[in-house]
């Protein structure tokens, strides 16, 4: 019974064959998500204090809150920073492997996405839609007929009837 | 009319009863895709629910709850894959059974433990949710927040392995929620001049992205071909008069960890399904048989996850903290629809507690039907190529968000957040702070104003509830610190999550008994 084969975080294949888990991760990883971490909370705290006040009230500003959370958040980034550069990482087991087809299809996914937001206001969305339905569904494997036209013109069917007649919501 | 029969007929209405039907018709079919959670689902769905009547919608999004805590058992025991992470210690004892060609059974089981421990915990909400609701109505600014920063930090302990990532994630959060007008004064604050900025970030967008967008990323940067096949033999299904008996105790168990572990903020049904396993395992005297297709592990796993259905909605409901993700998102729509969950919700709309509890039941009775009827056709839903999942899963996270406020602008939101949710995913951050900063800032920062104002910061340790609050929050915080600093000096590994902690021991236990032999 191997309950950690099961999950989804996909825990297959990060076991080696002697059935250790390997104890060491390249440093470099944790090191640029830190010194991103730092990056973003002081630019945070930076931006909290350039916050322009209308009126002087007593007790907290509305100032002080975001500027709090930009400090904390800064010292837990140099927290993070002195770990990865001080504590030997431990491998990412959380995560399954990305494949290079993988990264095609996300950016490819991401691009469709954006040029959809852009053309659907220039067109009309039963113009669009199944365009980038199809799009997803062929960079997502999918292949003839059914599923890069049949499907795409369903789903945006579908969608059209429910907002527009169901619930009323112009698309 | 009063409040029961109010909201007992909102519910029997034909359009709610068919509300109810799509949303577990939905939940059940986002259950049986593994990777598909009901937070995502419930965070699609409520795009498109803003325009139905509260009670409508809730019964959308309850059903959807509901449901998906069915539909996940299904993939899990017959593919070894569970549906949602609630279902990751179905997998332990569920797979197993499959494989022996009791699938019938271990389906049958799972959906009379599942009903068992939401019916109980609804038992437990009814009884416990007005009273709970009536202590917090005594809350003022310092109790308020320290209950917030409480939420917040028992989150940040349970949703990740490192509590300095967790921390600083429950902070990013609470900075988007200042985004916007300040509550007080209304100055802008992180607007940068832009419009759409000064109205705040909209929850929709961001929790879609983080937990829809990120989600679908991230199964397309590391898809495979599915190797396991469904088992389609079923064999029997309903248990004899000896399991009936085997599942009492550990049912009695489960269902009792699962409304504890519920009712702890952010606390889900993947963690109480583990604690609820390891605990019957460890009472049971079939201790061997766990892992191995033990009908009281499947009872166990199943009673317990389901369980936390009811335990959430007590600390949702009545103290407006999400008790888990879904929740989170539930919050955000009633608040949309221009109700505040929290004490003031059993005092101001008593009827909608009633329909609320009334669909969780409703639900739960006819998703029993709907599980003890043969589930071939689920079976073969489960090949079901993914292509057509992603592309539907996407145009909905579109479509769903544009139409919270018609404004492009919210889908630019949703994917950006869909990216940073990626990102955050690969790199160990965990996504639930952030949308419970996000949902709390706001009444964080509020409370604390007005409790300096009041009292100055010694407050909050001369109030006694706050007082034990804050020394909770700093427990939950301290604990898994101190415990990896002992372990580091005794040279033993990070223990990681629950999850590992199990899986690790029972690998161990199964080299063990396989040396034995």
């Amino acid at each position: 019974m191997t309950p950690s084969s099961s999950t989804t975080s996909g825990r297959e294949g990060e076991v080696d064959a002697g059935g250790e888990r390997p104890t060491t991760a390249p440093r470099w990883p944790e090191i640029t998500i830190a010194l991103t971490a730092v990056a973003l909370t002081g630019s945070v705290l930076l931006l909290a204090n350039a916050i322009e006040l209308r009126l002087e009230l007593p007790g907290l500003t509305p100032r002080s809150w975001p500027t709090f959370l930009g400090a904390l958040g800064l010292g837990l980034s140099l927290i993070l920073l002195v770990t990865a550069l001080v504590k030997a990482p431990h491998p990412n087991t959380d995560n399954e492997a990305t494949t290079r087809p993988g990264w095609i299809k996300l950016l490819l996914a991401v691009a469709a996405t954006i040029a959809f937001i852009v053309v659907w206001p220039l067109t009309a969305f039963v113009v669009a839609a199944p365009v980038f339905v199809s799009a997803v569904t062929a960079i997502g494997g999918g292949r003839g007929i059914r599923a890069l036209i049949i499907y795409p013109v369903v789903m945006t069917g579908a969608l059209y009837a429910m907002f527009n007649l169901l619930l009323r919501v112009p698309l | 009319m009063n409040p029961l029969e109010s909201g007992l007929s909102a519910v029997l209405d034909p359009v709610t009863l068919l509300c109810l039907m799509i949303g577990l018709l939905v939940g059940t079919l986002v259950g049986v895709f593994p990777g598909i959670t009901g937070s995502m689902a419930v965070a699609l769905a409520a795009g498109f629910t803003l325009t139905l009547e509260p009670v409508q919608g809730l019964a959308v999004l309850l059903s959807i709850y509901v449901g998906a805590n069915y539909g996940d058992r299904i993939p899990a025991i017959l593919v070894n894959t569970p549906g949602t992470p609630a279902a990751i210690a179905t997998t332990f004892d569920g797979y197993p059974m499959a494989k022996q060609g009791k699938a019938g059974l271990a389906l049958v089981v799972s959906a009379l433990a599942s009903t068992v421990g939401i019916l109980v915990s609804m038992v437990v909400f009814i009884i416990a949710a007005q009273p709970v609701a009536k202590l917090a109505l005594n809350f003022g600014p310092p109790e308020m927040f320290a209950l917030v920063v409480f939420g917040l930090t028992i989150m940040i302990s349970i949703s990740s392995k490192s509590i300095v990532k967790g921390v600083l994630a429950g902070a990013v959060g609470l900075t988007l929620g200042t985004i916007g007008r300040d509550p007080i004064t209304g100055d802008q604050r992180f607007t940068f001049g832009l419009n759409d900025l000064s109205g705040g970030l909209d929850f929709i967008a961001v929790i879609i992205g983080l937990f829809g967008i990120a989600e679908l990323f991230d199964q397309l940067l590391t898809h495979r071909e599915q190797k396991t096949k469904p088992i389609s033999s079923l064999g029997r299904w309903w248990p004899t008069k000896k399991e009936y008996k085997e599942m009492g105790k550990p049912m009695a168990l489960s269902t009792g960890v699962g409304i504890v572990v519920g009712i702890v903020p952010a606390a889900g049904g993947d963690i109480a399904g583990l604690i609820g396993w390891d605990r019957a395992r460890a009472v049971s005297k079939n201790k061997d048989k766990f892992g191995k297709g033990s009908i009281e592990g499947i009872t166990a796993a199943d009673g317990a996850s389901s369980a936390t259905l009811g335990g959430s909605l007590i600390t949702t409901m009545a103290l407006g903290i999400p008790g888990d993700s879904v929740m989170a998102v539930m919050i955000g729509s009633m608040i949309i629809w221009g109700l505040q969950p929290g004490p003031q919700l059993f005092t101001n709309n008593p009827d909608l507690v009633v329909s609320i509890a009334a669909i969780m039941i409703v639900a739960t009775v006819v998703s029993l039907g709907i599980s003890l009827v043969r589930m071939r056709g689920m079976v073969k839903l489960m090949d079901l190529p993914n292509y057509y999942i992603w592309s539907a899963i996407l145009i909905f996270c579109v479509v769903g968000t544009y139409t919270v406020t018609n404004n492009m602008y919210t889908v630019i939101v949703m994917l950006i957040s869909g990216v940073v949710g990626l990102v955050m995913k690969r790199t160990g951050f965990p996504a639930g702070p952030v949308v419970l900063g996000l949902l709390l800032g706001p009444l964080a920062e509020a409370n604390l104003r007005r409790a300096l104002l009041i009292d100055g910061p010694t407050i909050f340790f001369t109030q006694p509830i706050s007082a034990v609050m804050l020394a909770l929050a700093a427990v939950a915080i301290l604990v898994p610190i101190i415990a990896k600093v002992r372990a580091a000096r005794r040279g033993t590994v990070d223990p990681g999550s629950l999850e590992d902690r199990l899986a690790d021991r029972t690998q161990r236990e199964a080299a063990e008994s396989k040396s034995e032999r």
